[in-house]
């Protein structure tokens, strides 16, 4: 109905008298001798022309088409409701992580009583004022005696921090890779698919185990740029695919017609044209940075065993679990939630963008 | 249409019984946003040995109207009402047998007083379904001397799931338009066909699934009566060294190959009714034009009617002896392939004609029809071409159109056409 | 088919030679140099010499390079540095332990995946379709390590059914070995369960989509015959593409839950070589990885043939 109706109108508002579309000269004559009607079809007999409608019988046209990437996640958002609580609850991690100092109970490496359990209680003088304080520990205490909940709102900040710089290395140094395969072809593109097969072969918490043996020594810098090296095949492949598809289009041609450069023809005409599958695997590739790095975290050999992070935690609380196994069931839980938002909102953007699985994942 | 007038009915020109008889056949799509009439109370019918047409442009509704057919309309859709009645006395005895809580007899007396009370009916096949009893979908209209069943038909619409399945590639079977599709890459082509023949024909071996699967890891037995069968089909299309070729994979065929095996194994058997929709569109002309050379002549062959589902007019002038044109769910139109051409009546199918090419006349003007077929969500008008008709009134809007005789065995559903004093 | 498979098998070989040259570049780029780094900044000139002639790396780059791959070829794996074992008996020690978490892990998995994926597909929209979606949603959201923990904490705290610490070898009995790695096998099954059933049940979804599967409907195929005998080869194609890549989650889970349960295997012998700054352990274990892995990926190619016809009578796949 869309075509039709954006099609039809304009033509059937400006046409309300119907002597704005005058009879033609060769047809409209009404067949009053009950012979054959006049086969001639297009011209105007009846009150109503091709295109019009009596008002009463128009309909409100719904058009589909052309809709901007944000309005498409707006749209998919309010349909898809497992998507939408998704997005609330990464907004809410996102929220959590930034604001650590404000929303945390306690500094993070304030200590009270030992292996304390969710929601009991220490006792003593921990702000140094002489006086004796109560302090409630929602989630309970680790074996350092750290509070819990603190623990995990400030190793938020380092699973969003990883995760973000992760895909931002893996994104930058992907695309411009997939891009320029995809573009120039040829030789080029052998040498870069080669490798991003090669990659494509490698286990990726090994190829970050690896990256983090050549570059010895834990920290935050060496885990992003490990996970983040980790992750350049995955959007090497995309970029290259759409790059492929988009190349031989019109307004490309067009741009290069007009003597815009390859720079600016790649940066400025393919990228955007591509940003759909991007967005949506940088959605799906953050849940994957944040189990990597708490994969590596857990394995000791992520950033610096006194940073909090969900994974030390676990990591930590494993020798307690007969004893406190609130310190590694707890952080594992913020993990899998964390990460099924992640999933779930970028699941429901890829239906958005109808892109197929197999293309992104 | 369901309050149209008893009318002569041209389709039952020759006064044999139709084969297929479609009355009033009603599939809906629920949507979001409402209903999808995709098939708005069609009728339709098909004599023995004829090859009947189905024209419109796409998202008419035909291919849905086939799939109602063959009881296969993909949920959500549903066919609502109407009776699709296959008229073959052999399938009533089998089926009568087969299914002996499914069979009522309808008398002439009972057909008589639904039709004194409905006037509206004037199908038999519409009034005897009328009688029918939950569950039961095998009509007999007379038995013989012993009791059996003479005559009588079968209901596809309101057969169970265990009666569609012989139905299907049995009785009637179907052609589809994407040969490169429509074969399965895992299965050679000869097993492909020789499962029909082992699904409908009794050749001795097990169709249970334990014996399917076993076939598909051994391999089909290449002695059985079923795979002589195949290759013979293969032979019977043209296929060249058919019997070396059964064992090929479909992507070891080309597309005209694959179509060809397609309609052998919808032919392997013997069906009352090929149901071949779009069966040309995907290929090049001049295969086109062997297929459809290789149809006709298969038809007669095997005896076996075709219902052809085509946008091509081109096809149908060449190939059918009747044609249905259908817009928007409806069919608005019925005459025999001569004269539809030589005297299109309903707008639409004048327009759709002035919007093909003519090889005669390449310069002719092509005139396309503005605009495009609806989408079928809760029409709000009656005449569903209105909006995109050059004469349409005030009056297309808001009454049904019915059928009007237009022409020798020619009718054509347009408030605007017909007797004199009849048209608006 | 052979030549598929050739091709395959070279593919494989290159591979492995591209992870062995990267290994050995790698560990050459190390910053300050591999020696430095083992020794720390402290070592006297002498100790440095010392071990850079024991380790060969005085000599020139190109003739050390020719050395590693003859000695990968001839498994000659050189001795590790803290101990001074032989890599290969360290590797012999740890690698079963592994390799065995992961076969069993697949083995469930896919256990697991195909029936659900398969209920997933067919009862579309209901309640154990549902069920299993949701499964599967939150399986992929859980590193295997944690799920190792949760099991350790039900199976062995709670109910005490299983043990949660160690390995015992398969010769002292397949029961104990059994009882040893089914919590483990169980951590790594599931993520890799769930990833599998995800793609198993989409795959079906469109394979019972397309035309061919109609065309099964049309010639009265009963819906049992059109499951199993049309659809699920055909689905099974994507799934295999997927449980190989997947494997990697297998692999890499398996390095991580091995030391939940305190079983000493690869990748307690990785951590521990890299936090030792012990390379010579560190290359070999990453390099048998990365072989284990691309070896699995081969036999998924080999499987394809056996699946998919259109590569075993023609070149590659569409």
């Amino acid at each position: 109905m869309t075509e039709r109706d954006a099609d039809a109108r304009p033509e059937a508002d400006a046409s309300a008298q119907p002597t704005d579309h005058p009879p033609r000269a060769d047809g409209g004559t009404e067949t009053s001798d009950g012979g054959v009607a006049d086969t001639t079809f297009g011209t105007r007999r009846g009150e109503f022309g091709v295109g019009e409608v009596p008002p009463e019988y128009e309909t409100e046209s719904t058009v589909e088409e052309h809709r901007s990437t944000l309005e498409r996640i707006v749209r998919t958002l309010r349909r898809d409701r497992l998507a939408l609580a998704g997005a609330i609850f990464v907004l809410l991690f996102v929220v959590v992580a930034v604001f650590a100092p404000y929303v945390a109970p306690h500094g993070p490496e304030e200590t009270f009583g030992l292996m304390k359990p969710p929601l009991s209680e220490s006792v003593g003088d921990f702000d140094g004022d002489g006086q004796t304080e109560t302090v409630t520990h929602y989630l309970g205490t680790d074996s350092f005696g750290h509070d819990l909940l603190t623990r995990i709102i400030y190793g938020a900040r380092v699973s969003l921090l990883v995760a973000l710089a992760t895909v931002g290395v893996a994104f930058s140094i992907g695309t411009t890779l997939g891009i320029v395969a995809g573009y120039y072809g040829g030789w080029i593109d052998s040498v870069i698919m080669r490798y991003v097969d090669f990659q494509w072969a490698f286990p990726e918490i090994i190829l970050g185990v690896g990256i983090i043996a050549v570059m010895g020594g834990l920290g935050v810098v060496n885990v992003v740029l490990a996970i983040g090296i980790a992750f350049i095949d995955d959007f090497a492949r995309i970029i290259r695919g759409e790059v492929l598809s988009i190349r031989e289009e019109e307004y490309i041609t067009a741009a290069r017609a007009v003597g815009m450069g390859d720079l600016r023809i790649m940066f400025k005409e393919m990228v955007p044209n591509a940003i759909a599958p991007l967005i949506v695997q940088a959605t799906l590739m953050i849940p994957l940075a944040i189990l990597a790095e708490a994969g590596l975290s857990f394995l000791g050999l992520g950033v610096k065993p006194t940073t909090p992070t969900w994974g030390l935690l676990i990591s930590d609380g494993r020798q307690f679990i007969s004893r406190a196994p609130w310190i590694s069931v707890i952080p594992g839980l913020a993990i899998m939630l964390v990460v099924l938002a992640f999933n779930t909102l970028g699941d429901g953007l890829r239906d958005a963008f109808d892109i197929s699985q197999s293309e992104v994942e | 249409m369901a309050t149209e007038p008893p009318v002569e009915r041209p389709n039952r020109a020759g006064g044999r019984d139709p084969l297929l008889e479609v009355g009033g056949l009603q599939t809906q799509f629920p949507v979001e946003r409402g209903t999808v009439e995709a098939v708005a109370t069609a009728d339709l019918s098909i004599e023995p040995g004829e090859i009947v047409g189905l024209v419109g442009e796409s998202g008419s509704g035909k291919s849905v109207l086939a799939q109602s057919l063959m009881g296969m309309v993909e949920a959500p859709g549903e066919v609502v009402g109407g009776v699709v009645a296959l008229r073959d006395s052999d399938l009533v005895r089998e089926f009568a047998a087969a299914f002996p809580d499914a069979v009522t007899d309808v008398s002439e007396e009972d057909l008589a007083l639904v039709r004194a009370d409905e006037p509206a009916i004037t199908s038999d096949a519409e009034a005897a379904a009328t009688l029918a009893g939950p569950g039961e979908f095998v009509f007999v209209e007379s038995r013989d001397a012993d009791g059996d069943p003479e005559a009588g038909f079968v209901d596809v619409r309101r057969a169970p799931e265990a009666a569609l399945q012989r139905l299907r590639g049995g009785r009637i079977s179907m052609v589809f338009q994407d040969p490169m599709n429509s074969m399965n890459p895992t299965l050679t082509v000869g097993e492909q066909i020789a499962e029909t023949v082992r699904l409908h024909q009794d050749v001795g071996e097990s169709v249970s699934l334990p014996a399917e699967l076993k076939r598909k890891i051994v391999g089909a037995a290449k002695n059985g009566e079923a795979w002589r069968r195949a290759i013979e089909m293969l032979e019977a299309v043209e296929i060249p060294e058919a019997e070396a070729r059964a064992d090929d994979f479909p992507h070891e065929f080309s597309g005209g190959m694959r179509q060809r095996a397609m309609i052998a194994m919808a032919l392997s058997c013997e069906p009352d009714l090929l149901i071949a929709d779009e069966p040309t569109t995907a290929l090049d002309v001049t295969i086109q034009a062997q297929i459809l050379d290789e149809l006709t002549a298969l038809k007669d062959a095997f005896d076996t009617s075709i219902l052809l589902i085509t946008h091509d007019l081109a096809v149908v002038a060449e190939t059918c002896d009747r044609v249905n044109v259908m817009y928007a769910g409806e069919i608005v139109e019925r005459a025999p392939a001569d004269e539809l051409f030589a005297n299109p009546q309903h707008p639409y199918t004048q327009g759709l004609i002035a919007s093909t090419p003519r090889v005669s006349n390449p310069d002719d003007e092509i005139e396309p029809i503005q605009g495009n077929v609806p989408d079928l969500i809760d029409v709000p008008y009656a005449c569903h071409f209105a909006p995109r008709c050059p004469e349409s009134e005030r009056e297309c809007f808001e009454r049904e159109p019915d059928f009007r005789e237009v022409g020798e065995s020619h009718e054509a559903a347009c408030l605007r056409r017909g007797p004199p004093g009849d048209r608006l | 088919m052979w030549r598929y498979i050739a091709k395959r098998v070279a593919h494989a070989v290159f591979v492995m030679w591209l992870v062995a040259t990267t290994v050995f570049f790698g560990l050459r780029f190390v910053p300050g140099g591999p020696v430095r780094a083992m020794l720390g900044q402290e070592a006297t000139p002498e100790a440095v010499a010392a071990l850079r002639a024991e380790l060969g790396l005085d000599r020139p780059l190109p003739v050390q390079y020719i050395d590693w791959m003859t000695d990968l070829v001839v498994l000659d794996l050189g001795r590790s540095i803290t101990s001074s074992t032989k890599v290969s008996a360290l590797i012999a020690e740890a690698a079963p332990k592994t390799l065995s978490i992961a076969f069993i892990g697949v083995m469930l998995g896919l256990a697991i995946a195909i029936p659900a994926g398969v209920l997933g597909a067919t009862r579309r929209n209901e309640l154990a379709d549902y069920a299993a979606t949701l499964a599967a949603f939150v399986g992929i959201s859980m590193p295997a390590f944690f799920v190792g923990i949760l099991l350790a904490i039900v199976f062995g705290v709670w109910l005490g059914w299983l043990p949660v610490l160690g390995y015992v070898p398969i010769s002292e009995g397949v029961v104990p070995w059994l009882e040893h790695l089914l919590l483990p096998s169980i951590a790594v099954g599931l993520p890799y369960a769930a990833g599998v059933t995800r793609m198993m049940r989409s795959s079906l979804i469109e394979t019972l989509d397309e035309g061919y599967m109609r065309t099964a409907l049309a010639k009265g195929v009963s819906s049992r015959t059109q499951l199993y005998k049309h659809a699920m080869q055909n689905a099974l194609i994507p799934v295999v593409t997927i449980a190989g890549i997947q494997l990697a989650l297998v692999l890499g889970g398996s390095v991580t839950v091995e030391i939940v349960f305190g079983i000493q295997g690869l990748g307690r012998l990785l951590v521990n070589s890299i936090l030792e700054r012990n390379y010579p352990v560190t290359q070999v274990t990453i390099l048998l990885i990365s072989g284990v892995f691309v070896f699995m990926n081969l036999l998924v190619d080999i499987v394809y043939t056996a699946i998919d016809p259109r590569i075993r009578y023609g070149g590659e796949a569409a």
